[in-house]
């Protein structure tokens, strides 16, 4: 895990970001980074983001083993969260039904946050998954 | 982690779960799930649910009271469960644990003790 220290744009915006490895315990590391970095940040709020820090995380262990990076973006009201990973895994909103055991990871991202997508960089490999949430 | 003395530190502690069994009056096998539940340790929990699962039990209750954390890594454990017992419930989930289990459509798989 690499530490740097946060950064503050002229806006205000502050950008936090951590770098995990790809082994599944940096699942339960890369939650407590975001527990710990929004402490402030109202607790029914705080529990939606790190469900959804731990499912994205996840998804990079799970089909990319590949090292990963989180980072907090916070500006006056509002919170983003980016996950990006190097892996050639895509990611894919599923709509499993009551059998189904996987593919619900997206699915939670989808409902609990007020705005989510996907970004990829042409020629690159890997993609960043970013959720946004208000009332922070 | 002396090399990181002065910079920010994050609390490595791996997440640990526990689970206590027993069976009430009614017949029903209660399973209390405490701690955190995510990929790290999910099979932990699944090593100690599926035998449970397994056995010929009608209706098995998880208390989530002491849990305070789990993902969909975590609740894929007792959605297996859920598939092999005529009846399962969940006893005192969190606000955000019921909130998980209605978006992913999973009310009627496991649905809260009344």
């Amino acid at each position: 895990m690499r530490v740097a220290p946060p950064t503050t744009t002229p806006d205000g915006t502050i950008k936090d970001c951590r770098r995990f490895t790809g082994s599944l315990s940096s699942v339960t590391t890369a939650r407590r980074f975001v527990a710990e970095a929004l402490v402030h940040v109202p607790k029914p709020l705080l529990e939606a983001v790190e469900l959804m820090v731990s499912e994205l995380a996840s998804n990079c262990v799970m089909h990319a083993e590949a090292e990963f990076e989180v980072c907090i973006v916070r500006s006056a009201g509002a919170l983003r969260v980016e996950v990006t990973d190097s892996g050639s895994g895509e990611p894919v909103l599923k709509h499993p039904d009551a059998n189904d055991l996987r593919g619900r990871g997206l699915v939670i991202v989808k409902e609990l946050a007020d705005d989510w997508g996907v970004v990829r960089r042409a020629g690159q490999r890997g993609k960043m998954v970013w959720f946004a949430v208000r009332g922070t | 982690m002396d090399e990181l003395e002065g910079e920010q530190t994050t609390n490595l502690e791996a997440a640990q779960v526990s689970v206590d069994q027993w069976q009430e009056e009614s017949g029903a096998i209660v399973v209390r799930i405490s701690g955190e539940v995510d990929m790290s340790n999910a099979d932990i929990l699944r090593e100690t649910i599926d035998p449970i699962a397994a056995s010929d039990v009608r209706h098995l209750i998880f208390d989530l009271g002491g849990l305070e954390f789990i993902d969909s890594s975590g609740l894929t454990v007792l959605l297996a469960a859920a598939q092999k017992i005529p009846q399962v419930q969940l006893r005192d989930p969190s606000a955000i644990v019921r909130r998980i289990v209605e978006v992913t459509g999973l009310a009627e798989v496991l649905p809260t003790e009344p």
